[in-house]
């Protein structure tokens, strides 16, 4: 059970920054630039305002939010609290960004994204208490976690000091330090299967659910400081080195895109597989322990670009990084006699125990990458390899799959309960314009394939206390039994313009496509905008722009695929890599205003 | 009408093969450049009517920056009076001076005139300048089919041209400040009648060609190194675009994006020819950006000849006015650009076969000082009239040096127009010379700030 949480991530990415320039003029009001009445200052402050809703089109499908065996009742509660038509969401986001720029070399920039979700704030759909794991709130009510999160927060972005070092001969040193995002490689959508991982976690929850969120809202800043030397004759050196971990922000319990009622912000409890909880009887649980996070320190990395011609751009990279997902969770049984427990949803329970996320520590990539322009198409790729990856991990009786328990000395680095291995990674991305016609005044097309290989297996002969039918065993980790070594997905998007469709109005209707082309990965299902061999989502979309200063933007999302929930197989629970979200079609809105 | 044209001595060579190996100019043409023309090739006369007068050597007087001496260059000659109104009711009298283009504009908005003022010959530069102009004479050449050129270096590349290709080439390698930088707008004029931003920005520039104490042996053939920063709307700041230009055949142009939020730089290779300009909202092509702007290679180009006609010039009192008074509905305020009567360069260009290109067929004016595009006209497939477009010469330097980039675009079909890298109520510095890697794309990705 393990990456639960990051799922198709990004998504808006597809309508959003790489698009950006590409053709589409992302436009909008004037920046707010200040005159602080001296020429060597260069000072702005931008808000963007936006609205955005989202409606419900399918009822819940009884494959995808079963409660029952050989379902999973762990699972359903994001799909259960929304019926057809319900708003899942209803929500203000206010994106604060102030730039001060000293003689074009020297400054700070600080922003600040702040929301509130009403839909997070209503009941929800669900009366089922045997489909929450909610201890604090009622059945049909979110988790506070997940209202603190999906419902309303105020998050720091960027917080950073820059400075450019003029040196002798032309050469510069560029130095950051702060709050900030920073990626490497040349992946587009496919971060996650990339170079790109080990420079920071991404927000999944806008991602998912804010229409049209542009990469400086997705890309979650970290601490760090970052040198880039420009050496002259096409060479700049880079390096980084972060003292703050931060895992990705994945969608609250509860809410429409999550897919486990256990992972992400509001997993309060998890229960014991087919024992299912009522009023007058009492299902066994484990409650929500403490997480193995990684350390805050120990991310680092570093990259030479080479400008070898005029057309070609080599990149060399090397980076050590804490996963930013976790990479299994962990049973602990409890000490001494069980306890009864009476859930605010009115589910009685036995408390058998507790579990705990865990993020994988110190993962190990090196990777090159080239850029290129072919004609008018940009093309553009890289590979990379992982040491020290996890993987989607079950154990050898196949039973209760990857539900081990720990030890007093299982941790998150070289005695973990889960594999890890080497892996290897490839992307290669194309962007390229078709020129205007008849009907519309020019297409951007964009395009990424991503391939990822297991390699080998670092700690295949570890053995874990799993539980099996016949009770506890000492049993052999394996490799999850769905999984494939290999795995490729495809992403693309097709974005026609149409200039001045009426006066002052510009419109493009971005056609989006993810699709899984082979395997399952033996990463695990979930690896941003990187769908499973088999499954496929699709988005149609209407932007307008409004005298440059509104943009609206309409957008359907369907996903396709055989219909599963997150884990198949009964109690022995195995990823599915099944289409989790098959029920999951949305209809969404945005409106948007930047002063 | 036919008596307007001025033969050029050599027109009658346009169909010669430009690819042929034909270095430079024979002497007499050479000596030429001396007496009966100006170094850059122009006629040094006045014409017989005296609505044109005699180059002299330009104007080399500085101009006050305002406003706080921190602006834009004042108006050049803020005490004439315009001399000739040209609108819907005489026009058929001044036809053949007329562009197609401006004629279609006056004929179809009743207000659209051109207010002409007396003719001032302000071209000049500095005396290295000139120099190169009398070498790339005698050894400038066209190569590769005259997608590139060789034997030429800070100056007119082509100072007697006898074909299309040569003042393309000429246009395109025109004198220009070494380094620069400079606030700008994009603007759309929308059929309702509307104005909008659509993008504001800092464009910093630099051009190798004209490094001075460089040649055409040593010269590495880029000839413009772009670095746009948005500042607005808020959207777009802190995008940033990056082109390279070269005489490179290969590659004429290298164009790399900044990606807000990532911190990273792409390839933006489809900056060129008919792609929607995003800096504009797609309201004009990348090529029509400075009258002409990108590789020759789509076209055929074909000197048509040289005659007197009415083109925009000495513009610096238009961008004094504010934006507000300077763009009105469906054209700018006519009452504010100035006309003046210029020999100008004729040529055609037709799509070439096998080629694509939104306007299969374009005509383009040249001045016959600055060799910059003044005007063009593009037409659609069916041959119909679709675009006209002419360029805002703003006299930016104490030395004659005018910023001939400044461009509208109208779209006579669907009735917009679109205003590119207009300085209204912005700033202009000329800049020390800056290390080649501040143009670099890795500069892009490590300073951007958002």
């Amino acid at each position: 059970m393990k990456k639960i949480g990051l799922s198709r991530a990004h998504k808006a990415l597809l309508c959003s920054g790489v698009a950006v320039g590409v053709l589409v003029a992302a436009s909008h009001a004037q920046a707010a630039n200040i005159d602080v009445g001296n020429g060597d200052w260069a000072v702005s402050w931008n808000n963007t305002f936006k609205y955005s809703d989202a409606v419900r089109l399918l009822n819940p499908n009884s494959t995808v939010a079963q409660i029952a065996q050989p379902g999973n009742s762990n699972l359903s509660q994001g799909d259960l609290n929304f019926k057809a038509g319900n708003l899942i969401s209803n929500r203000f986001d206010l994106l604060s960004e102030f730039d001060a720029v000293y003689q074009d070399n020297t400054g700070v920039r600080v922003s600040a994204a702040a929301w509130y979700d009403a839909a997070y704030f209503n009941k929800t759909a669900n009366n089922s208490i045997i489909a929450t794991n909610n201890i604090t709130r009622g059945a049909n009510e979110f988790p506070i976690g997940t209202q603190n999160t999906n419902g309303e927060d105020i998050m720091l972005m960027d917080a950073l000091a820059f400075h450019k070092f003029s040196l002798p001969g032309g050469q510069s040193l560029d130095v950051r330090v702060g709050r900030f995002a920073q990626l490497y490689g040349e992946t587009l959508f496919m971060g996650a299967n990339g170079i790109a991982e080990a420079q920071g976690p991404v927000d999944v929850i806008k991602a998912e659910s804010v229409p049209n969120s542009t990469f400086k809202e997705i890309m979650m800043p970290v601490g760090q400081v970052a040198l880039s030397y420009e050496a002259g004759h096409g060479v700049l050196i880079g390096a980084y080195y972060q003292f703050e971990y931060r895992p990705d922000y994945l969608p609250g319990v509860g809410s429409y895109f999550s897919t486990a009622n256990i992972v992400g912000p509001g997993n309060e409890s998890v229960w014991v597989p087919g024992s299912l909880p009522s009023t007058n009887y009492s299902g066994a649980f484990l409650y929500h322990g403490h997480d193995q996070m990684p350390s805050n320190q120990g991310q680092f990395g570093a990259e030479v670009r080479v400008h070898v011609s005029d057309n070609w751009e080599l990149g060399f990279y090397g980076a050590n990084y804490h996963e930013k997902d976790p990479a299994a969770v962990y049973f602990n049984l409890r000490n001494g006699p069980p306890v009864l427990q009476t859930f605010a949803d009115g589910a009685n329970g036995v408390n058998v125990g507790s579990y705990d996320w865990v993020y994988n520590q110190s993962v190990q990539t090196v990777g090159a990458s080239f850029a290129t322009a072919v004609g008018e198409t940009n093309v553009s790729g890289e590979v990379s390899v992982r040491h020290n990856q996890s993987l989607n991990t079950s154990d050898s009786a196949g039973g209760n799959g990857g539900a081990v328990f720990a030890n007093g000395a299982s941790n998150n680095t070289n005695n973990t309960q889960y594999l890890r291995g080497d892996t290897f990674h490839a992307n290669v991305s194309a962007i390229g314009l078709m020129p205007g016609n008849q009907i519309w005044g020019g297409a951007a097309v964009i395009g990424e394939i991503g391939f990822n290989d297991l390699l080998n297996i670092i700690n295949k002969n570890s053995m874990a206390q799993v539980a099996s039918p016949g009770g506890m065993v000492m049993d052999r980790l394996s490799l999850n039994p769905t999984s494939t070594n290999a795995a490729a997905a495809f992403r693309g998007t097709f974005e026609p313009s149409f200039f001045q469709v009426i006066p002052n109005v510009d419109v493009t209707t971005p056609i989006g496509l993810g699709l899984g082309l082979f395997g399952r990965s033996a990463i695990g299902p979930n690896i941003g905008n990187f769908d499973p061999g088999g499954t496929a989502d699709l988005s149609l979309g209407v932007t307008a722009v409004y005298n440059e200063v509104w943009h609206a933007a309409l957008n359907y999302t369907s996903y396709l695929g055989p219909k599963a929930q997150f884990t198949a197989g009964g109690a022995a629970r195995y990823s599915s890599y099944g289409q989790d979200l098959y029920d999951r079609d949305f209809l969404s809105f945005s409106l948007t205003r930047a002063f | 009408m036919t008596n307007v044209w001025i033969r050029s001595a050599v027109a009658s060579v346009v169909l010669l093969s430009v690819g042929a190996a034909k270095a430079g100019v024979t002497p007499d043409e050479l000596a030429k450049l001396s007496n009966e023309l100006t170094p850059f090739g122009a006629i040094r006369a006045g014409n017989k009517e005296g609505t044109i007068p005699a180059w002299t050597g330009g104007l080399t007087t500085e101009l006050v920056k305002t406003p706080d001496g921190q602006g834009l260059p004042s108006d050049q000659f803020p005490n004439e009076k315009p001399i000739l109104i040209i609108d819907q009711k005489n026009i058929a009298q001044y036809a053949d001076k007329v562009s197609p283009g401006e004629q279609a504009l006056i004929a179809k908005y009743p207000d659209y005139h051109l207010t002409v003022y007396p003719t001032h010959r302000t071209f000049a530069a500095p005396q290295w300048v000139y120099d190169n102009d009398l070498k790339n004479a005698a050894n400038g050449q066209l190569i590769d089919n005259g997608q590139s050129v060789s034997g030429v270096y800070g100056g007119t590349p082509f100072p007697i041209p006898t074909n299309g290709l040569e003042l393309y080439w000429d246009h395109t390698l025109r004198l220009t400040a070494v380094s620069n930088q400079y606030s700008m707008d994009n603007w759309t004029g929308n059929s309702d009648g509307s104005i909008t931003m659509t993008v504001a920005a800092i464009d910093n520039r630099q051009h190798p060609y004209y490094y001075q104490e460089g040649s055409a042996a040593t010269w590495n053939g880029d000839y413009y190194y772009g670095r746009l920063f948005d500042t607005g709307p808020a959207f777009k700041a802190g995008e940033e675009l990056l082109i390279h230009d070269s005489i490179s055949p290969d590659t004429p142009r290298q164009a790399w994006q900044y990606l807000v939020g990532q911190r990273r730089v792409r390839r933006a290779p489809t900056v060129g020819y008919d792609t929607p300009d995003f800096e504009s909202s797609g309201a004009n092509y990348f090529d029509e950006v400075f009258g002409f702007w990108g590789a020759p290679n789509r076209y055929d180009w074909k000197l048509i000849g040289k005659k007197e006609m009415y083109i925009p010039y000495n513009e610096n009192g238009f961008f004094q006015v504010p934006v507000k008074d300077a763009m009105i509905a469906h054209h700018l305020n006519m009452d504010k650009v100035r006309w003046e009567l210029h020999r100008v360069w004729v040529v055609e260009a037709t799509l070439k076969s096998g080629e694509r290109h939104v306007q299969p067929r374009r005509v383009f004016y040249f001045d016959e000082d600055s060799y910059a595009i003044a005007m063009s006209e593009g037409y659609d497939a069916s041959g119909k009239l679709w675009r006209t477009s002419h360029m805002m010469p703003l006299d930016v330097s104490y030395k004659g040096y005018t910023f001939w980039d400044s461009t509208i675009i109208y779209n006579l079909q669907a009735d917009t127009y679109s205003c590119v890298e207009f300085m209204n109520g912005g700033w202009y510095k000329d800049m020390p010379r800056r290390p080649e890697s501040f143009f670099s794309s890795d500069a892009l990705a490590s300073e951007g700030v958002n």
